[in-house]
């Protein structure tokens, strides 16, 4: 009984990690239709001198922080053997 | 200045860039004019056929059974799976769409391109674990393990047929029309000869060899794009700023095409299209059956994590790609006619091929193209069949217990049958706006199959019943919105303005599917509600540490 409460205990534990790391996907995605509304106006100029506006630096980053995401969920679940 | 016409003939074109919604991108009647005879395209081609011929050959020694048949026996490694994942669904569309939008409209076509990635983290934060725990072969499996099996099964082969015949129309409506173009060859030839290669691949090599097809699609798509990339880089001197500087000066909108806003006005309007993209590939039952592929849960999450690599890859390098058409095509007038680029918007990423490269590399592109549209139609039929003849004829049918060499040959029958429709829907289709079929599967995806199987997976209280009226009321309304929104209800009935403002009306329809299938699960006091709140706790044990630790209650 004491280990299926653990057992239990183990998967709520995951299932929490799942929808936190679900949750920040969900709100750094929904971050780019900032760049369609007023309050993104800063995203549609460019940075600096170059002509990179901020919303192309937004895309690159959302891919490469999606990648680093999983690769810290797939680090934080290795099963141990 | 061509800029005007192009900006219309461009219309279509944001139907077909969802890489999800139109994998190949079709041509719009009228607009596209074909291309010479492509020797070079031809030879790669062919070279291409004979290959994955060779492999289908392999593949049909191995494959003895249904299972090999669904799961190429489960002995996929990740990095095999990821790179058959990216290869199932990194597009024509994806490449061609995409890449013509950015040369139409500049940044707004990434909207689809972000779209198209975004699903690939929540596939493996949510769903990659959990249903390569607790299915077989495809996501039905997963969902009547513990809901009610013979009524969740029609439901969710409701939910998979639908999503792959709309696949399979403008799938293969659009690879006639891309065909057509890329090798000069007759619209009934084309699409006869993808399903007869598609039916080769399948009927005999089944998953195995459809995996090895998307593999080497995959590895083709990657290097083309990554070869473009370069070259354009080069012809930039390897400064990102100089290229985009260049694209500015070159396209009539000037600076606008380096911000958001040159397509899309109303971030509703952004935020309906990102929200069926990212759950419409959560719902995509040809992807899911992919996790099914591999021998473990932890190779399964490996699996969406190198996929994930290698389609954000492919989408950076988009780029790259896209505003080098507009640095490259804008200056070059002889590959405009009447004011539009010749073959159409779609031929963009072909065009900038040949600029940088030549009459091979764009002989190459044109070879990836095709190769891309075998590989994505052989993964829908997979799914098709196994809709059939597992998830129906075993599951539904005999009970989950068929005559397995039955079995084996209804599903090679199943995916001849399929290959035979394909071709009479892509006949019959062929004149058809096929923007609305295209829109269809992944809006039906997020609103159908991914909240029963998210409730399935997720919530204790789901129910049967809960979850087919959700189910239903996903399927109707998505339907109904589609039908009423401004490409079917303007752009195929001819009616003035629409009466609901999107084309994907997921943001909308996915909610009244969770909220429906939330209502009639609580609701529910039937015994059978009971068995099912009762299932979840093994069915959680379950689909953390797979099928070992289960003490679930055998429903039927």
């Amino acid at each position: 009984m004491e280990k299926e409460d653990q057992l239990l205990e183990a998967i709520r534990k995951k299932t929490r990690l799942r929808f936190l790391f679900a949750f920040f996907t969900v709100v750094l995605y929904g971050s780019f239709v900032l760049a369609y509304m007023e309050a993104g106006f800063f995203l549609r100029e460019a940075i600096g001198n170059s002509s990179v506006t901020g919303a192309l630096v937004l895309f690159w980053g959302l891919i490469l922080i999606f990648l680093l995401m999983e690769y810290i969920f797939i680090s934080l679940n290795k099963e141990k053997k | 200045m061509p800029f005007l016409s192009i900006r219309l003939s461009f219309k279509a074109l944001i139907f077909l860039a969802a890489p999800q919604l139109a994998r190949a991108a079709p041509a719009v009647p009228g607009e596209t004019a074909g291309q010479a005879l492509n020797v070079t395209a031809i030879g790669l081609f062919l070279a291409f056929v004979a290959a994955t011929i060779a492999i289908s050959y392999w593949a049909s020694k191995r494959a003895r059974s249904s299972g090999d048949f669904y799961n190429a026996g489960g002995n996929i490694t990740g990095l095999q799976n990821g790179a058959a994942i990216a290869g199932d669904f990194m597009s024509a569309a994806s490449f061609l769409g995409i890449t013509g939008l950015i040369f139409a409209f500049g940044f707004d076509g990434l909207v689809f391109a972000l779209g198209a990635f975004a699903g690939w983290p929540m596939m493996l934060f949510l769903l990659a674990k959990r249903i390569r725990n607790m299915g077989s072969y495809t996501f039905t499996d997963v969902v009547s393990q513990r809901l009610e099996r013979t009524r969740i099964r029609i439901v969710a082969i409701i939910g998979t047929i639908t999503v792959v015949i709309m696949y399979l129309i403008a799938q293969m409506v659009g690879a006639g029309k891309l065909i057509e173009l890329l090798f000069g060859l007759d619209y009934e030839i084309a699409i006869t000869t993808v399903s007869l290669l598609v039916i080769t691949y399948v009927t005999f090599g089944g998953m195995l060899a459809t995996t090895w097809v998307q593999i080497i699609k995959a590895i083709l798509l990657l290097f083309a794009a990554t070869a473009i990339a370069v070259l354009v880089m080069h012809r930039a001197g390897f400064s990102l700023d100089a290229l985009l500087e260049g694209a500015v000066a070159a396209h009539p909108e000037g600076s606008v095409i380096l911000a958001p806003g040159g397509l899309f006005k109303d971030p509703i309007q952004v935020a309906t299209i990102m929200v069926s993209m990212m759950f419409g590939i959560l719902g995509l039952p040809h992807i899911l059956m992919r996790l099914f592929t591999v021998p473990s849960m932890q190779e399964a999450k490996k699996s969406v994590f190198y996929a994930s690599l290698f389609i954000g890859y492919f989408y950076l390098l988009i780029v790259i790609i896209g505003f080098g058409t507009v640095l490259l095509l804008y200056p070059t007038p002889s590959i405009f006619s009447d004011g539009q680029l010749i073959g159409g918007g779609n031929m963009a990423a072909i065009h900038l091929s040949r600029i940088v490269g030549g009459d091979f590399l764009m002989g190459f592109m044109s070879a990836v193209a095709f190769a891309t549209i075998l590989a994505v139609v052989a993964g829908l039929t997979v799914s098709g069949a196994a809709a059939i003849s597992h998830d129906l004829y075993a599951g539904v049918i005999c009970k989950g217990n068929p005559d397995p060499v039955k079995e084996l040959r209804l599903t090679r029958i199943t995916s001849v049958a399929i290959g035979v429709i394909a071709v009479a829907l892509g006949i019959l289709f062929q004149n058809e706006n096929v923007g609305f079929l295209a829109t269809m599967p992944m809006v039906v995806a997020a609103s159908v199959n991914f909240p029963i199987l998210f409730f399935a997976l997720f919530w204790s209280g789901t129910t049967t019943r809960g979850a087919i009226i959700g189910a239903a009321v996903g399927l109707i309304s998505s339907i109904v919105l589609i039908v009423v929104g401004p490409q079917v209800w303007v752009s195929v009935l001819g009616f003035e303005s629409p009466l609901f403002p999107y084309n994907y009306p997921a943001l909308f329809t996915m909610p009244l599917a969770f909220i429906a299938m939330w209502f009639f699960s609580v609701t529910d006091k039937s015994d059978r509600a009971k068995r099912d709140r009762r299932n979840y706790h093994d069915l959680l044990v379950r689909s953390e540490y797979g099928p070992r630790d289960s003490r679930l209650e055998k429903t039927g």
